[in-house]
């Protein structure tokens, strides 16, 4: 279970300060998928680095498995929004990126790479480097480097907001299929309304001014097949996007 | 394939220039400004007897002044370019030391130092060593934060940072600031090598020159000029092998 509880934070700077999330209440099972959606300055990002332990000045209590958050006990996976890869390493490198922090003197298992690599349709681009990918490769070896750190929790922010539709719902669908194979605890933000409708279990709505949550659904049509050209689908985004026109221009 | 053809444009270089050097011989025509196959051949014949040797003190003393430069320079301008409270103590003194003509320092180091090694060492040191420290901040500040996140989540440690991110974000920077600094730095050498030796280039061209032998004053510039291509080249090539990523 990942549990948040009273989460609030504050940003001090020297002439004001900025409350960027107040009492943030949110829990989800292991092994789900929580989508985020907000406006800008509703805090979406800050609640991420929250949960990967990058901001530690916040009040309230984040938990993984009724333990607090802390990067150096539970394994997190962070995927940014121009997806974090290094420039200088290659592809296997930077895939491998994450065990070697993790792990420190572990060997890496070659065939476990050779595999993930397979699996998010990458094979053979390991000695290339990330100048050289088109943005859906990119994606697709930050979401190798995070499936192969088996994270506790897994976290992504507009992961896929940078690529051409076509490219994004493939990524989509490659990245539920793997996920569903994983099992891995994800939580990431996005802009997009059927994003959150094709992606998150739980559907987390923010809003801005300071950052709380508005409203969290539990979304029915998750995981199902085919779903994104089923009436059920257009019904749920239209009703989602109608709320948040009308919740986003009370702000 | 590559290397190839980077050597014929070397070369081709080298005719253009030596062409150049031709004419003005032949319009100004004066033993002041010899034609160069005459400085070729003289530096043919006295080469390996008389100018290898200050040729390798030369060299040597700017591979040390560049090495120490290194050694202080990267550490400095990493945590520099790391940590804003270290950037906001140091940046300060930086900037109050880094306008000061280091060549105006020479005569307080030789009298610190003496007249050895050490001060010629050092002027160079003191020349490359402020380039370096402001290009690498540089570099380190210019990666975005982003580029950090992943590492952090997975609480990874300073040195982890520093081998999978700093060292290689800043090497671009840093390769061409080294670049800048040696034009400035072998310029210097060649003053420092006039006072208190008998080795170096500096010393040979000055000591051919008061002798008013001509010929031997060109082929050390010529070496001298030399000396200055070698370490270019080196620092291409180790941009090439290092930071071929960039080019990706």
């Amino acid at each position: 279970m990942i549990e948040i509880k009273d989460l609030s934070v504050v940003y001090q700077s020297s002439q004001e300060t900025y409350t960027a999330l107040k009492d943030i209440h949110l829990s989800m099972p292991m092994g789900g998928t929580c989508a985020l959606i907000g406006p800008s300055g509703s805090g979406k990002s800050t609640l991420l680095k929250v949960m990967a332990g990058i901001i530690t000045n916040f009040t309230g209590t984040v938990e993984i498995d009724g333990q607090a958050v802390s990067p150096t006990r539970q394994k997190i996976g962070f995927i940014p929004q121009n997806y974090g890869l290094l420039p200088w390493k290659n592809v296997y490198e930077n895939i491998c990126l994450g065990l070697k922090i993790k792990n420190k003197q572990a060997k890496i298992d070659k065939n476990s790479v050779d595999f993930i690599m397979k699996q998010l349709g990458i094979d053979g681009l390991g000695q290339r480097y990330p100048g050289e990918l088109s943005g859906g490769q990119q994606q697709r070896v930050s979401l190798a480097r995070a499936f192969l750190l088996k994270p506790d929790l897994l976290l992504m922010d507009e992961p896929f907001s940078a690529l051409d539709a076509i490219t994004r719902e493939e990524i989509q669908d490659l990245f539920l299929e793997v996920w569903k194979k994983h099992a891995v605890s994800t939580v990431l933000v996005t802009h997009y309304v059927e994003e959150a409708v094709y992606l998150g279990q739980k559907i987390v709505i923010l809003s801005t001014e300071p950052g709380r949550i508005s409203k969290i659904i539990d979304n029915p049509l998750f995981g199902e097949i085919d779903i994104r050209n089923k009436r059920e689908f257009f019904e749920l985004s239209l009703q989602l996007r109608n709320f948040i026109k009308e919740d986003w221009s009370n702000c | 394939m590559l290397e190839k053809r980077t050597f014929l444009w070397y070369v081709l270089g080298l005719c253009i220039f030596l062409a150049g050097w031709y004419v003005m011989a032949r319009i100004i025509h004066l033993p002041i400004v010899p034609s160069p196959f005459l400085v070729l051949e003289n530096l043919v014949d006295i080469f390996m007897k008389y100018i290898a040797i200050h040729g390798f003190y030369s060299l040597g003393r700017m591979v040390a002044g560049l090495t120490f430069a290194i050694i202080v320079g990267v550490p400095i301008g990493m945590c520099m370019g790391y940590f804003p409270k270290c950037d906001r103590i140091l940046a300060p003194l930086v900037y109050l030391t880094y306008p000061i003509p280091k060549i105006a320092l020479l005569p307080i180091l030789m009298l610190l130092c003496g007249l050895g090694e050490l001060a010629k060492v050092l002027m160079i040191f003191l020349i490359i060593v402020f380039q370096v420290i402001v290009s690498v901040r540089d570099g380190v500040k210019s990666i975005p934060k982003e580029t950090y996140y992943p590492l952090y989540s997975l609480g990874a440690s300073f040195w982890d940072v520093f081998c999978e991110i700093l060292l290689a974000a800043s090497m671009p920077k840093f390769l061409s600031s080294i670049r800048v600094a040696m034009a400035t730095s072998i310029s210097v050498l060649f003053f420092t090598e006039t006072f208190g030796t008998q080795y170096g280039m500096g010393y040979f061209i000055m000591d051919a020159w008061l002798r008013v032998n001509y010929l031997e004053m060109y082929s050390g510039i010529v070496v001298l000029s030399m000396i200055g291509m070698i370490l270019f080249g080196i620092i291409d090539i180790l941009e090439k092998k290092i930071c071929h990523w960039q080019y990706k």
